[in-house]
């Protein structure tokens, strides 16, 4: 049983999801998602009847409860973007843009090129997408795009200097020992404002190598699994692990520095 | 095992890859280090500050920006 997928027309209109075209089976439990940031669900009733303001993509299909209900909703919205739908495929921007810029950004460490990098992978992912073959993620496509066009440009302003990804550098022998030994304030995360974890999560990844950041930044970051993110960089799962080893143990050292106990107090004083 | 080993098992230690006599030594010699018990501490707290913040916002500026782009793209129909 496929999902069905509705384009609604631009105004406000009035949809039952049992009206033509949409039959609903019994004893199947159907879901009802709506993408599209600009459009408003304002009733839903008993009946499943739904009203919209404005013009997006309605899709409806059968819930598999061994299924996680976001993948269901991506599959559907995938496929109408493949057939050439583009609200779909704007629906897909919305759902992955803002990890596309984190990962644009953490690769590039600033704004302009993350901005750039995002433009140009959406518009790369866009020309693709018909020959996604839905062999892994689309997400980790998505990343696998960004990721090419971000080396691109970081090439170009020799801000990545060596020539493979597989490379292993000087000192990659997965051996790294930690300079800091001070334990942490119970919760780091609110021992400072919002605000400042952000930037002080950004100023210290930007201070690993560039590789190991990339790893970092798939695999504990944007949550890959080992294997994926040695798929998406086309590298050996032994130096995923060497590299993410390096990154954590460095990246402790650094937070060190700003949630030690010690270093807990001064931030506290400083802000009273 | 010793300190330098439990570093080196650090990272399969906390996802929980390492096999099962591994753990156990580690756990043991963790018993009585506390540097090492300090050290997987923080490095666990590390993972987990970077996996559990929320990527900072998209600014409304870019966001607009590429829809602007997009919306070109499809009024051209050209893929």
């Amino acid at each position: 049983m496929g999902s069905q997928v509705r384009q609604l027309p631009v105004g406000r209109v009035r949809f039952s999801c049992a009206g033509p075209g949409w039959t609903i089976p019994e004893q199947v439990s159907w879901k009802i998602s709506l993408f599209r940031c600009n459009l408003s669900r304002i009733g839903l009733s008993e009946q499943q009847e739904w009203y919209f303001i404005g013009r997006g993509l309605l899709t409806a299909m059968p819930h598999s409860p061994n299924t996680p209900s976001h993948l269901d909703n991506e599959e559907s919205i995938v496929a109408a973007a493949q057939a050439g739908d583009s609200d779909a495929f704007i629906s897909l921007l919305n759902l992955y843009g803002r990890r596309v810029y984190r990962v644009a950004l953490n690769m590039t460490g600033n704004h302009q090129d993350a901005e750039d990098v995002l433009q140009e992978a959406s518009m790369n992912a866009y020309q693709a997408i018909t020959g996604f073959q839905g062999k892994s993620r689309f997400y980790s496509w998505l990343v696998r795009i960004t990721i090419n066009v971000a080396l691109s440009k970081m090439r170009k302003r020799a801000t990545w200097k060596e020539s493979s990804l597989d490379e292993a550098k000087e000192g990659e022998d997965g051996s790294y020992l930690p300079l800091e030994i001070e334990c942490w304030c119970d919760d780091p995360e609110k021992a400072c404002l919002n605000v400042e974890l952000h930037q002080i999560l950004a100023d210290v990844i930007q201070k690993l190598d560039p590789k190991s950041r990339l790893v970092f930044t798939l695999r504990d970051v944007e949550k890959f699994s080992t294997e994926e993110t040695a798929d998406v960089l086309g590298i050996s799962i032994p130096l995923v692990k060497t590299r993410l080893f390096r990154a954590r143990l460095n990246l402790r050292d650094q937070l060190t520095d700003y949630f030690g106990k010690d270093r807990r107090n001064a931030m506290q004083t400083s802000r009273r | 095992m010793r300190c330098r080993q439990v570093v080196d098992k650090i990272s399969e230690y906390i996802d929980g890859e390492l096999d099962p006599e591994l753990v156990l030594e580690v756990e043991r010699h963790m018993e009585h280090c506390e540097d090492c018990r300090i050290v997987v501490d923080t490095t666990r707290k590390t993972v987990e500050i970077f996996c559990h913040t929320d990527p900072a916002p998209l600014p409304d500026d870019v966001l607009e920006r590429l829809n602007r782009m997009f919306a070109l793209q499809f009024r051209t129909g050209e893929r």
